[in-house]
């Protein structure tokens, strides 16, 4: 892969990025499946791993070592571990059939519970004998996939197992290569058991406020007005203020934001800002 | 028919009661003599000095209790800043208002970024079409903080007589001079490397204000203030930045470093930014959020101290 490629950290993959990783270790390919997984479930999508030939419960396992709560998430259903190879009944890997069950994966994404879909693959360490053809092909096919269903893709493969012109078409049939920022996320947006109310919990800051609001406004996305949980939000700053109030502003006419449990020091901010946007509604409940 | 609009703006030196009585009194009847809208902001017995004083004229004026508690300098002015603009409309009437600076309750730092105020007063009120006296008490405040009252207001009364201040200083003049010292007393400086380091600065002055005994209000107030002065230097300012957590002279102090050479505008801060714009939120509503904010820029950087006096000490 040259140098002039370009590189796209995991924290601030947009839907429809379809990032390549070429990692040397397992190490480096557990840390950056972390980082993207973790961003995934914070952003409340719905995150499908296709495992890398290991078992899901040890590759979950992993993940918990490294502090995501992956064990959790798979548990409510947030977090899918789909097995590529042998979806065909052998143990050959074929990218149609691999491509089908990540479609149906993702499929719970487009609805209210999920902030989109975020899919990380191991193709090639899930099936030993898959040709670069086969991959290629698979490729084509995810970034077709990624564009037409909002979701963000990172294709990890092991580079000790390909040879330098294998990896740079890989790369080239990628929109990134992927990189960890280091950052972890310090907002967790989720859908309320209740009655499916938008929650975000954490902090939002200059950090995270464009990942919020764009997070806010896929979840509005084309609905006439948007219910915001903010009972577990413990700091808001300008910028993260302006990410929430944002939404207002892409809401159709007569749309309302509604904010449910604002803490007081989001009060506070809104009246020292004298922020009193018509299209805004506080509730108590 | 009053005179054209324009901000009178007088300090009120006093030695005693009678004194006090006096200089406010005669304020306030020269107002309501050209009929403008007396008010009168203090605590409940001066307010009744006040009102013995003014005898059968008493119910013309307009009494405000300001309590007992110490004012905290930003949000005060934001209030007069409304009360200007709702009652002291150029070509009205006119307001007449005297206000008691019952600074022997503010911590040291507080009652300066108060006179660092009333240097702002002269030019962000200037258009209003009012009169305001701010009474300071000489036996309780310091030598120095009555000659910034001097310094800070173009007008004053003082043992008698009244006049234009022979000591007063243009406002920028005034705001541009730096703060006093920062705490010596600060320990480990933290550095900040971006805005990803924004949530751990918060974490650490939470747990350190916690144990400082600042009340869970109060800490919040810190801890956004703090992370809105590190944004105006890592987008404003240059690098390196760093902050530090210490206690001073009763306060709870966060400072915040950078190696840019500070605010152009004196007045940033102290101006009530235009709801649409974006620069300039960040020291105003730090003003807001805090007792004092003092800014020192020297040719190595800019520091912003941040300060919110301790339970007890204010």
């Amino acid at each position: 892969v040259g140098p002039a490629a370009q590189e796209r950290p995991v924290q601030a993959a947009a839907p429809g990025d379809h990032l390549c990783a070429l990692h040397w270790s397992a190490l480096q390919r557990r840390r950056l499946a972390a980082a993207f997984v973790r961003t995934g479930l914070a952003a409340g999508g719905r995150v499908v791993l296709g495992a890398a030939g290991g078992a899901p419960d040890s590759l979950v396992a992993a993940l918990e070592r490294v502090g995501v709560e992956a064990g959790a998430a798979r548990r409510r259903g947030q977090l899918v571990v789909l097995e590529l190879a042998g979806a065909g009944g052998g143990d050959g890997f074929e990218p149609a059939r691999a491509l089908a069950r990540v479609r149906a994966a993702i499929a719970p994404a487009a609805g209210e519970e999920y902030g989109g879909a975020w899919i990380a693959a191991d193709p090639a360490g899930s099936a030993q004998r898959a040709s670069l053809e086969d991959l290629l092909a698979w490729e084509e096919m995810v970034a077709a996939l990624l564009a037409d269903a909002g979701a963000v893709g990172l294709c990890q493969y092991d580079s000790t197992a390909l040879d330098a012109p294998a990896r740079a078409a890989l790369a080239a049939a990628h929109t990134a290569l992927a990189a960890d920022d280091g950052t972890r996320p310090i907002a967790w947006l989720s859908a309320g058991a209740l009655d499916g109310t938008l929650r975000i919990e954490g902090e939002i800051d200059r950090s995270n406020a464009d990942t919020v609001a764009g997070a806010l406004r896929r979840r509005l996305a084309g609905a006439s007005g948007l219910a915001i949980d903010l009972g577990g939000l413990d700091f808001v700053d300008q910028s993260g203020l302006r990410a929430l109030l944002g939404v207002a502003d892409a809401l159709p006419e007569g749309g309302a934001l509604v904010l449910r449990r604002a803490p007081r020091h989001v009060r506070r901010l809104m009246e020292l800002l004298e922020l009193d946007d018509p299209r805004v509604r506080l509730e108590d409940v | 028919v009053s005179e054209a609009p324009r901000l009178r703006h007088r300090a009120l030196v006093h030695a005693d009661r009678d004194e006090f009585v006096e200089g406010v009194v005669g304020w306030l009847v020269d107002g309501l003599d050209a009929g403008e809208a007396a008010m009168l902001v203090a605590a409940a017995p001066k307010l009744a000095w006040v009102r013995e004083g003014l005898g059968g004229r008493a119910g013309d004026v307009e009494h405000v209790d300001a309590g007992e508690a110490p004012v905290r300098p930003g949000p005060a002015y934001r209030r007069l800043e409304r009360l200007l603009a709702e009652r002291a409309v150029p070509g009205g009437p006119g307001v007449r208002l005297a206000t008691d600076r019952d600074l022997g309750r503010a911590t040291r730092a507080s009652a300066g970024a108060l006179l660092r105020w009333e240097a702002a007063t002269n030019v962000l009120y200037e258009a209003y079409a009012a009169a305001l006296l701010c009474a300071y008490d000489a036996t309780l405040l310091s030598g120095d903080l009555i000659a910034e009252a001097r310094s800070t207001h173009p007008d004053l009364w003082e043992g008698g007589k009244a006049g234009p201040s022979a000591t007063f200083v243009d406002p920028a003049a005034f705001l541009a001079r730096p703060a006093r010292p920062a705490p010596d007393a600060c320990g480990d400086r933290w550095p900040i490397g971006g805005t990803a380091d924004l949530a751990g600065m918060r974490r650490r002055l939470r747990g350190w204000a916690a144990d400082a005994g600042l009340g869970e209000e109060e800490i919040a107030d810190l801890a956004l203030a703090a992370d809105e002065i590190a944004v105006n230097a890592l987008v404003h300012g240059r690098p390196p930045w760093s902050y530090a957590l210490c206690l001073d002279d009763g306060d709870a102090v966060c400072t915040i470093l950078d190696g840019g050479p500070g605010p152009a505008d004196p007045l940033l801060g102290f101006r009530t930014p235009d709801r649409l714009g974006r620069s300039g939120r960040g020291l105003w509503l730090a003003n807001q959020l805090c007792d004092a904010v003092e800014i020192r820029a020297e040719t190595g950087g800019t520091e912003v101290a941040l300060r919110i006096a301790l339970p007890g000490e204010a």
